[in-house]
């Protein structure tokens, strides 16, 4: 065999190139090499591969730690340069460091909002086998689909028994409100009455009692550790007693851990629901339709075909519960929710307990995304301005012996360090931010939501890819200059990078002036809705909250105590009702003329009210008469309507529809028209004002409502709380003014205008940091010019002109492409309203002077010093 | 002053012992017959590097020799600090060992 052919042992040779440093791979390997030839020469191949393999075990640690040695002091060398380059231009690196952490903090404080958002519910053990039953339907005369998260009484009945892959199914009812007697004192606490299947279908670990029975028996239920610890102190409350309503004993049955924040289901205090059928029979059945009021979960079997289950239930109503909804005109049908989605993707209204939005996670998300660009821009920016600056030392550098290799990762390592303080200073920054964020999102936060596993490991890596990102253009570009280039100068022009420059400039005040726009037109909506004329009088109006106090004593008491306000001087007027302005009433309740056709209803808003409600909210009657007590059969007979009732119904006049009767299945409304009310907005004017039917209806009251003369309201107030405590003893008032209270409708705008307002304010910061890093470096580039043109006898003000000019027209192109955009998204905003503003020509040009005020401001100092300098110390070192 | 470590200090006196166009190879065989001892490659090659870092040596890649079938070899000299840093410590050695009584030390 010929010895040339003879190789070294694969394995060995491979570890060998890998421990060896890589700059002398091939000479050591060499090395090895020829040494195992030697051996294999004087003693044989066998002893020859032994040494090679022992070689890789003597040489290696040395090899290896010496390789880390030398990397440790590269980056420890880095990591001087920078500081010193940091420390050497303190302002830059300040400016730098300052918008970065400005866009991470508001990155960071962002995800821990959808952090929180997407954490729903997620711990439930069956999670994806579990769906909530919605109904989805169509009123007759509508065109788009409505859905409730409830749906009819036997429709979880009926899933249970009739379809196999349903495992389990627990049904809720939210009818329960009893208030809890506990030291002569009434408290209430969230509770729904739920089946025995509850605590099967949800993970809610019982502390104490048999999840199996627990809500078995009627007048059991189940309580939470918190409310056993407040009503029975450090005594185990299992087996104890409660008082609800004044009048009912119930047993408690178990004990559950607090139920999370992050779950759509929330509760103190669960009812069992065989409580609920002892109440309400009747609604026990499977031949009950019409009334959409239980929630019903369903726990599908492991691998039953969702698809297939989804597709089951889709005609289920019509199926099972006859042609009840089609008589109507309404088209129903049933869609399985997946547990997972609720809390993100329900509308408001129906579902059982708190929803989040998923189009405000989207939109935060952008916002979030577009100051993060904005500040990487003035990364990058501030970077590449000042690299001409730092040529020289490049030049230096490379005429030393540098690689250019080493000098790109100088540089990169430079602004990955700098985003990495930011990092840290964007911390410290949400950490303060935090309440004015809480505000924001109606959230609370902890400490430990801020500095999370998850959000550092986004975030890091983030940081770290956008220090690499804003540090690869000038490292390219600056690693590429050729000595000699660099130490004659021609770095000086640097034309390259001023293109790019403009262009990131202008995007980033294309979004400044966007979110600034933005927020004026919210704003002006925002205060169009407040001084629109609702229609109805708002002020000096206390309402009370009566839902609380047991129905019993509600009905009896209210005329004794509405009696007693009124003999107070300052008190004008007292009503009940069941909705008050701002509030809702009974909605989607089936309404149709006398004379019609079943399918020609509609669907209308109920509200129960009492005689004198028009008076007390200062509404005007159009045509007939308001209630009256001199009419006995008022209170049985007689109902109101708005015009727009009038209308809808097919009476046209409002004249035309007095005397005429309205009929409904349900009994709600059913009577005769007596009087029209003049339109007003019952709701907020982002809606049209909708089909309204006022009907005296003493059992439906929720509300108080007093009307407060020009009097003293303290003192007002006094006597009412006075007779309150009186005529219900031991329940707590609740009491708001009614201006107030209607306001809140529009916390969604008011919220909205928070966000924008902060956003703008922040992106317009950053981008005026970023223009005054520009600025300040282009007044000095220009040093020598400006020196030269004072010596030939140019003016400061034609020289600031000069520096000032080229921003201007980055100003003025940023606001050409930023106006239109926003008008046209906008507009779109707006057409969400059924009442908007018209947008002003002034927030338009308010916006442009706006922009060009900050962007002076920011620049003028550093141009005026530039431009006032001494020519003489500019052109001194020529 | 910069102390160097034993083996530092040998190697650095066997390249300065070897003058010109020393490879690894050479020091190493050298250190072997000096000490009576094995030297390892890497025992050799990293104080080798680090004094080549420090300035007390430099190196080059020579032209890569027809005979050993084109391969690049890395040929070490010493530099002046190199020849510096070793008449500093031999001074100081000496020094120390004098402060030692009834203890000579002939240079």
């Amino acid at each position: 065999m010929d010895k040339k052919d003879i190789k070294t042992p694969r394995f060995s040779t491979f570890l060998l190139r890998r421990i060896t440093p890589r700059k002398d791979t091939d000479v050591l390997n060499n090395l090895f090499e020829e040494n195992f030839n030697e051996i294999l020469e004087k003693e044989g191949i066998k002893s020859a591969r032994r040494w090679y393999r022992i070689q890789v075990i003597k040489n290696g640690p040395e090899f290896i730690s010496h390789s880390i040695q030398r990397r440790v002091s590269m980056f420890r060398n880095y990591f001087r340069i920078s500081i010193r380059n940091m420390m050497r231009n303190k302002g830059f690196a300040l400016m730098n460091v300052a918008g970065l952490s400005v866009g991470i903090a508001c990155v960071i404080l962002i995800l821990m909002y959808i952090i929180n958002e997407i954490s729903y519910d997620r711990f439930h053990s069956n999670l994806d086998r579990i769906y909530r039953i919605s109904t989805v339907m169509r009123p007759p005369g509508d065109m788009t689909y409505r859905k409730i998260a409830t749906t009819d009484w036997p429709v979880g009945i009926i899933l249970r028994d009739e379809y196999p892959e349903v495992e389990d199914l627990t049904m809720i009812s939210t009818w329960a409100n009893f208030s809890i007697k506990h030291s002569s004192r009434y408290f209430y606490e969230k509770m729904f009455y739920a089946d025995e299947n509850f605590f099967k279908v949800f993970t809610f670990p019982l502390i104490q009692g048999d999840p199996e029975t627990a809500l078995l028996e009627p007048n059991t239920l189940v309580i939470t550790e918190e409310i056993e610890q407040k009503y029975f102190g450090d005594e185990s409350g299992l087996g104890k007693t409660l008082l609800l309503n004044d009048s009912l004993l119930f047993t408690v049955t178990g004990i559950t851990e607090n139920v999370p924040f992050n779950s759509h289901i929330q509760f103190d205090v669960v009812i069992s629901f065989a409580t609920f059928r002892n109440f309400v029979p009747k609604f026990g059945g499977r031949d009950i339709w019409g009334n959409l009021n239980i929630y019903n979960y369903v726990l599908l079997r492991n691998g039953a075909d969702r698809e297939d289950f989804r597709s089951k239930i889709n005609g289920f109503v019509d199926h099972w519960g006859g042609d009840i909804y089609n008589r109507w005109g309404y088209d129903i049908k049933l869609v399985p929710d997946e547990l997972r989605d609720i809390y993100l993707y329900d509308k408001k209204g129906s579902s059982l307990g708190p929803g989040g939005n998923i189009d405000y996670i989207w939109f935060l998300s952008a916002v979030a995304l577009f100051i993060l660009i904005i500040a990487c821009i003035n990364f990058i920016n501030l970077t590449t301005a000042r690299s001409s600056e730092r040529a020289r030392e490049v030049g230096i550098r490379k005429v030393v012996g540098s690689e250019r290799r080493s000098i790109i990762r100088q540089f990169l390592f430079e602004s990955v360090l700098m985003g990495l303080i930011a990092m840290l200073a964007a911390f410290l920054f949400s950490m303060l931010s935090i309440d004015h964020f809480e505000n924001l999102t109606n959230r609370e936060y902890v400490f430990s939501d801020l500095i999370s596993v998850k959000i550092i490991i986004i975030v890091l890596p983030s940081v770290i890819l956008t220090g690499l990102a804003a540090g690869i253009y000038p490292a390219l570009v600056m690693s590429g200059f050729t000595p000699l280039q660099v130490l004659k100068g021609a770095y000086r022009s640097f034309g390259r990078g001023t293109k790019l420059r403009e262009v990131l400039v202008v995007f980033q005040f294309v979004v400044s002036i966007s979110l600034i726009l933005s927020t004026f037109i919210v704003y002006d909506q925002f205060r169009f809705m407040l001084t629109q004329d609702k229609g109805f009088d708002d002020e000096q109006i206390a309402v009370i909250g009566v839902y609380e106090t047991p129905y019993a004593s509600r009905t009896k008491y209210y005329q004794t105590f509405k009696q007693r306000l009124l003999s107070h001087h300052g008190i004008s007027k007292v009503t009940a009702a069941g909705a008050v302005p701002g509030k809702g009433g009974w909605n989607g309740q089936f309404a149709r003329a006398e004379g019609q056709p079943d399918n020609a209803g509609l669907s209308v808003e109920y509200i129960a009210v009492d005689h004198d409600y028009s008076e007390t909210f200062g509404l005007e009657i159009v045509a007939g008469r308001d209630f009256s007590e001199l009419h006995g059969s008022d209170r049985d007979e007689a109902l109101l309507i708005n015009e727009t009732a009038a209308e809808a119904l097919g009476w046209g006049t409002s004249q035309n529809a007095i005397g005429k009767r309205i009929e409904s299945p349900s009994g709600y409304p059913r009577g005769v028209v007596v009087g029209v009310i003049k339109d007003y907005n019952h709701h907020d004017l982002k809606h049209q004002i909708k089909t309204i039917v006022f009907d005296i209806n003493p059992a439906a009251m929720r509300y108080y409502a007093v009307r407060i003369g020009n009097e003293d309201v303290s003192n007002a107030m006094d006597h009412v709380r006075k007779t309150w405590s009186e005529i219900y003893p031991g329940y707590e008032l609740k009491y708001f003014f009614l201006d107030e209270e209607y306001t809140t409708q529009y916390k969604d705008e008011e919220k909205l205008l928070n966000i924008f307002g902060t956003f703008a304010s922040l992106a317009v910061a950053i981008s005026c940091l970023g223009l005054l890093g520009l600025i300040s470096y282009l007044a000095r580039q220009k040093t020598k010019e400006i020196g030269i043109r004072k010596v030939l006898g140019g003016t400061a003000a034609g020289i600031t002109k000069l520096l000032t000019g080229e921003f201007f027209r980055l100003i003025i192109i940023a606001n050409c492409i930023a106006l239109p955009l926003t008008y046209i998204s906008m507009e779109q905003w707006l057409d969400n309203f059924a009442y908007r503003m018209n947008m002003d020509i002034s927030l338009f040009l308010l916006t442009v002077l706006i922009s060009l005020v900050i962007a002076l401001a920011t620049i003028s100092f550093q141009t005026v010093k530039a431009a006032t300098a001494n020519p003489v110390n500019s052109l001194r070192y020529e | 002053m910069k102390l160097l470590t034993r083996q530092e200090e040998l190697v650095l006196l066997t390249v300065f012992y070897l003058k010109e166009d020393v490879t690894l190879k050479e020091v190493r065989k050298q250190l072997i017959e000096q000490t009576g001892k094995d030297w390892s490659i890497s025992s050799v090659y990293v104080p080798l590097d680090r004094l080549d870092e420090a300035g007390y040596l430099k190196s080059y890649i020579g032209e890569p020799s027809p005979m050993k079938g084109g391969k690049a070899k890395k040929y070490y000299e010493i530099t002046d600090s190199g020849v510096g840093i070793l008449e500093e410590i031999r001074t100081l050695t000496n020094t120390m060992y004098k402060k030692i009584e009834g203890f000579s030390f002939e240079g």
